[in-house]
């Protein structure tokens, strides 16, 4: 089969293969029969019948050998039945007899338990009996304790049996010793107390006693803190006293050398052992308090709510204390700051070095003792503030310093001016004018040299306060507690050293400028006497503040950038963009100083002005006032009053000159001079005559135009009487000049200029003149009189104002004619014998 | 905000002239006068009686003829608008002799101006004259200034050293009731040179400039009441007192300043106003609202201040709200220059408020040109109205 298998296909469902499931006998023997031939088919006859009879063989002895498989099982099932059997009786058996075990052993218990409790209850009677003793002894034991001052042991022991004693406090006798016991306790504890209340300084122990007895903590504590509150008030009064003892040296040190051996501490000393002895006793007070009231467990059963709650009452307690304790400290520290002695320490170094150390230690320590974040808070506050403080003593002291200074160099200014003025101002004859020149050549000096030093003084008084405000910055880490340097040197440079310092000292300048040079602050109640500072004075102050502000700000600005790091901005726009925390500054309000400067030294300027202009015109007023100009002699000399008005002009012109020249307008004044054609060649005498001086003086009046009144109103004043009609014609042409002629303006754009100084000056002068000669009725001889004054004026006064006279023709014109106007009989003088009157001087 | 009725109006007198007054004594009336004065030493001077017509803008002038001499100061009379006096001054052997007389105008001047003007086109010399009433000379003596009481039964005139006190109730025959005079010392430096009634007290007291100082005197006894010295170095020009405040007066100088002081207390002064550049001639009070104050001075402007602060006129207003009241005193209680007029080109010698117009005043300067200007409009309103515009 496995041949044919093999040999035909290997179809599975091959229905002619015979061994496969598809086999179908039909078509297997079909196929057989027609294709195998006889012999073939006999073969495979013979092979399928051998195969058959072997398979049935091989059939009969499988269901055989199964068969006794079977019936050997069964065999064994019965077996076992019958041996099961066996066992359950005797289990059961075991069972019967474990039982009786059982009610034996019950049995043997029951007997065995009695003797066992009775074993058990004496024993504990005898313990009760031993504490019962105990209790009973107690009473005298403490007393015995108390009585031996023994008062821990006391203590100790009562503490062990209270509890107990509370427990049975129902049953009398034991009630009895409990209020014995606590009798004693009592007394012991009023003795405590009494010791505790009587005793200057608190020992920790009675305290500690004193707690273990149940004493509220909340009283201890604070009387535990009140009681050394003495012992450190004690120390901060005998650091007082040290500081007023060194008071008084510093005081009596200028008088006695004697005291100088025993030089003070300073600052920096005077902190570290101020500090040493008092807060270091501050610091141990505070670590025995921490000990006994917050670090203890209470040894009186209590919630453990209840002893966090009184724990932290004495935190509270201690906390406040502290603060306490140390806001008089600081206090004093704040007195040692602000006192003479310390505070006007000139070390800045050393000053900043004691801040810093202050500050550092205090805020290293502080820390450790308090709690919370508030206590922190207020603390840390208290040294901020303190820290404000101390740099505004600081500042104060500059100021005072710096005010000081100032108005040394003002007296000293004043001193040095009264010795010069009255020597300059006494001058009448001409033999002295030598002397004069030589005077004046020293107040020319001086003039310069004043402003100069003073200029310098301040500048650098101001500059070394810098650089001393500047130290706060270096070199020192009290900013620590601040955290922040940068914040920090900012929050300095702008406040204090900018806003603080620079801005407010630039407004007391202007103040003090304003308060005692000037009366332009109209509010002034009271009537000041306006000639209290010399004219000299005015003008020297006034350059000051010009160069001040022109020189010394920006210098100082520059100085204050290096110094603070910072930038000073010009708008604020810049700043926004830049945030809060930029290094720039805002420079309007030191621009809004500056022009308050620039006010000041023109307020000045007009306060000299206005002073020179009084004097001199208080001359001329004075000449032609008491002067009968009705009645005069025929004009041969210049009245000595010109004279003198031209010395004085020149003298002031000499001054102003030392001060304020032209230099820097020259060239619009060449501008103008141009346009004034008619004057131009007058500009070339300016050197010759103004330079020369008072010496140099000679009268160019041969060139010069002569003043003359105007036509018109010499018209009217001598045409005819009252019957002609050319009353009103005459009236429009007088004033018809004035249409073309600008107004006079004494101020007028003044400028911080010789020239402009001078024209303002003689503008006062011959409006008073003016003015005067209104008021006054003349001859013909006193027409003529004021006409060779005023050409002699005419000649000298042109080269006061370099070459812009257009004014002052106007305004001597103006005089000539309304002296013609007021003139009975106006005949006027030759051009010619004026020339000669005004040179023959 | 110039309006058309705010431009000054401006009237032309011939001749230079110092002295200028506002005409008061016509009770029911309100039209505004001014008398301008001429100083002139050639020509004849004249008197010019000025009238406002408020409504035309007009102003009606009659020319007198001054023949006695040049005007320098003048003064009105306060019961009689035809009635005033002046200083004026002629040559008298090569001496000057300042005299004083009161004069009348002539006739109604209401009912005759119209003819004024064709007197005056014709010929100069046709000015009426004015009709004399009565001197107030003393021999030998140059009176300065002459002052009528506010009642008109007095005039005060002063001379360089004394005080005169004329009675002058009985019509046309003046009679000197009282004379003062300053003590010798002080005489030798200074002399009077000003005066002017104080409207208080009776009107029984007189304050006079003695060159920088001001005495005030005690009409009952002649004795001096108070004095300030050194008010103005070097001579005080005017004195005006308030009108509505019995001790407190103004004065101004030669130190360019106008100052405010209380009698009572006269060794500090109360205010200082420093806006002039020259000698300040004239202050004058609003009779009616005493905060505004013309100043003129010989730097040729003249002006105009409200001093709230020592007024007699409350600040602020009782009938408006609370915060508008807060603003208002903000406003009113700050002292201020309202305004320069600066339309004269020569010194303004006077100032003068117009005697029943609160809001106009005249200022003339020497050239002769008397400006008539008005409180600017917001400023009046203010005042009346009490509230910020």
């Amino acid at each position: 089969m496995n041949s044919s298998r093999a040999n035909n296909f290997p179809s599975t469902y091959d229905p002619t293969n015979i061994d496969s499931p598809g086999f179908d006998p039909e078509t297997y023997v079909t196929k057989l029969l027609r294709e195998s031939r006889l012999t073939s088919l006999i073969e495979k006859e013979q092979l399928l019948t051998k195969q058959i009879k072997t398979l049935d063989n091989e059939m009969q002895t499988l269901v055989y050998e199964n068969y006794n498989k079977f019936i050997s099982a069964t065999d064994t099932i019965r077996q076992m039945k019958k041996d099961f059997k066996t066992m359950e009786d005797e289990m059961k058996r075991l069972m019967s007899t474990m039982s009786s075990v059982n009610t034996n052993n019950d049995q043997i218990h029951g007997k065995l338990d009695k003797s066992r409790g009775e074993i058990r209850k004496l024993t504990s009677i005898h313990l009760l009996l031993h504490k019962l003793q105990y209790l009973f002894q107690l009473p005298t034991k403490l007393k015995e304790y108390a009585d031996d001052n023994q008062y821990e042991l006391a203590v100790n022991t009562y503490t062990k049996a209270s509890k107990a004693l509370q427990k049975y406090e129902h049953i009398p006798s034991f009630n009895h010793i409990q209020q014995s016991c606590t009798e004693t306790m009592n007394v012991i504890r009023d003795e405590l107390k009494s010791r505790f209340d009587q005793q200057q300084t608190a020992s920790s122990d009675t305290v500690k006693l004193l707690l273990q007895l149940g004493e509220s903590s909340d009283y201890l504590a604070k009387q535990y803190l009140h009681q050394n509150r003495p012992r450190l008030e004690q120390l901060l009064e005998f650091m007082k006293q040290q500081l007023i003892i060194a008071e008084n040296q510093s005081n009596a040190g200028s008088t006695n050398p004697l005291s100088q051996q025993m030089h003070p501490m300073d600052i920096l000393e005077f902190i570290d052992t101020s500090y040493n002895s008092y807060i270091k006793s501050l610091h141990e007070f505070v670590e025995s308090y921490d000990m006994l009231f917050i670090r203890h467990s209470s040894t009186i059963s209590s919630s453990p709510s209840i002893e966090d709650e009184t724990k932290e009452r004495c935190k509270y307690y201690l906390e406040e204390y502290l603060l306490e304790c140390y806001s008089a400290y600081v206090e004093f520290i704040r007195n040692l700051f602000e006192s003479k002695f310390y505070g006007q320490e000139d070390e800045t170094e050393l000053y900043v070095r004691a801040i810093d150390r202050f500050l550092r230690r205090s805020s290293n320590d502080i820390y450790k003792y308090l709690f919370t974040q508030n206590a922190i808070e207020k603390i840390r506050l208290m040294l901020d503030s303190f820290l404000t403080f101390a740099i505004e003593c600081r500042l104060k002291f500059y100021h005072a310093n710096l005010d000081r200074h100032f108005h040394e160099q003002i007296l000293e200014l004043r001193k040095s001016l009264t010795m010069i003025s009255p020597a300059t101002n006494e001058q009448t004859s001409f033999d002295k004018q030598q002397q004069q020149q030589q005077q004046t050549q020293q107040t020319q000096i001086n003039l310069t040299t004043f402003v100069d030093k003073m200029l310098k003084q301040l500048t650098n008084d101001i500059k070394y306060t810098f650089q001393n405000l500047s130290t706060f910055l270096n070199g020192t880490e009290m900013i620590g507690n601040t955290g922040k340097k940068n914040v920090f040197a900012r929050q300095f440079a702008v406040n204090h050293v900018w806003n603080g310092f620079f801005l407010i000292l630039l407004n007391r300048l202007i103040a003090y400028f304003e308060h005692e040079y000037t009366t332009a602050s109209s509010c002034s109640a009271t009537v000041r006497h306006e000639q209290s500072s010399p004219p000299i004075l005015l003008l020297i102050l006034s350059k000051l503040i010009l160069n001040f502000d022109s020189s010394s700000i920006p210098y100082l600005c520059t100085v204050f950038e290096e110094k603070f790091n910072l930038i000073i901005e010009n708008n604020q726009r810049n700043e926004s963009q830049k945030g809060g925390n930029s290094l720039s500054l805002d420079r309007s309000k030191l621009t809004a100083i500056q022009k308050q400067f620039n006010v000041i030294a023109k307020h000045l300027l007009k306060q000299y002005i206005c002073s020179q202009g009084y004097t001199l015109s208080q001359m001329l007023r004075k000449s032609i006032e008491t002067r009968d100009w009705l009645n005069t002699i025929e004009p041969r000399h210049v009245r000595s009053v010109m004279k003198r008005i031209v010395e004085d002009l020149t003298q002031i012109d000499k001054q102003v000159m030392m001060l304020y020249n032209d230099h820097q307008s020259s060239s619009a004044l060449g501008s103008m001079s141009s346009s004034y054609g008619r004057y131009h060649h007058r500009s070339n005498l300016t050197g010759s005559v103004g330079g020369g001086g008072g010496g140099g003086r000679s009268s160019d009046g041969g060139r010069r135009t002569i003043i003359m009144p105007r036509s018109s109103a010499l018209d009217r004043a001598t045409s005819g009487g009252p019957g002609s009609s050319g009353g009103s014609a005459s009236n429009l042409q007088l004033n018809f000049h004035k249409v073309f002629n600008e107004k006079l303006d004494i101020f007028i754009d003044l400028q911080f200029q010789k020239t402009s100084i001078l024209s303002s000056i003689i503008k006062l002068l011959l409006k008073t003149y003016l003015e005067c000669i209104r008021l006054k009725t003349f001859s013909r001889y006193g027409l003529q009189q004021v006409q060779v004054d005023i050409n002699y004026l005419y000649n000298y006064l042109w080269s006061f104002v370099n070459n812009d006279d257009r004014f002052i023709t106007n305004l001597l014109e103006e005089i000539v004619s309304s002296t013609a106007m007021r003139c009975l009989d106006p005949v006027l003088m030759e051009a010619s014998v004026i020339t000669v009157i005004c040179e023959g001087n | 905000m110039v309006d058309d009725d705010e431009a000054p109006l401006i009237y032309g007198v011939e001749f230079q002239a110092r002295a200028l007054c506002a005409v008061s004594g016509v009770p029911d009336d309100d039209t505004v006068r001014f008398l301008v004065g001429t100083q002139s030493i050639k020509f004849e001077n004249q008197i010019h009686f000025l009238e406002y017509e408020e409504e035309a803008g007009l102003l009606n002038k009659s020319i007198y003829s001054h023949r006695a001499g040049e005007i320098w100061r003048m003064a009105s009379s306060p019961t009689d608008h035809r009635r005033f006096a002046t200083i004026y001054q002629n040559i008298q052997d090569s001496n000057i002799v300042s005299k004083c007389t009161v004069w009348q105008i002539p006739f109604d001047s209401n009912t005759e101006e119209g003819n004024s003007p064709t007197i005056d086109a014709s010929t100069n010399q046709l000015h009426q004259p004015l009709r004399k009433r009565f001197d107030l000379n003393v021999p030998n003596t140059n009176i300065i200034d002459v002052e009528w009481e506010t009642n008109g039964e007095r005039i005060a005139s002063i001379s360089e050293t004394n005080i005169y006190i004329w009675n002058v109730e009985q019509p046309d025959t003046p009679s000197i009731s009282s004379t003062g005079a300053i003590d010798s010392k002080s005489s030798a430096i200074h002399k009077l040179s000003c005066c002017r009634w104080n409207p208080h007290m009776s009107t029984n007291q007189l304050a006079t400039t003695l060159g920088p100082h001001i005495r005030g005197w005690d009409l009952r006894s002649m004795k001096p009441s108070f004095s300030i010295d050194n008010a103005h170095p070097p001579c005080v020009r005017d004195i005006d007192y308030n009108p509505n405040r019995q001790y407190h007066l103004m004065t101004c100088g030669d130190d360019c300043r106008v100052k405010f002081w209380d009698v009572r207390k006269t060794n500090e002064c109360l205010k200082i106003l420093t806006d002039h550049s020259h000698w300040v001639w004239s202050a004058r009070y609003n009779r009616f609202h005493d905060q505004l104050i013309v100043t003129s001075s010989s730097d040729t402007r003249v002006i105009l201040f409200n001093i709230a602060s020592l007024s007699s006129e409350p600040y602020g207003s009782l009938n408006t709200s609370e915060d508008v009241k807060e603003e208002t005193e903000e406003l009113v209680n700050e002292d201020r220059l309202i305004c320069v007029f600066d339309e004269h080109e020569e010194s303004v010698y006077s100032a003068q408020w117009a005697s029943n117009d609160p809001w106009l005043l005249a200022s003339l300067s020497y050239d002769g040109r008397l400006i008539l200007n008005r409180v600017p409009k917001n400023e009046k309103f203010q005042i009346l109205l009490r509230c910020p515009t």
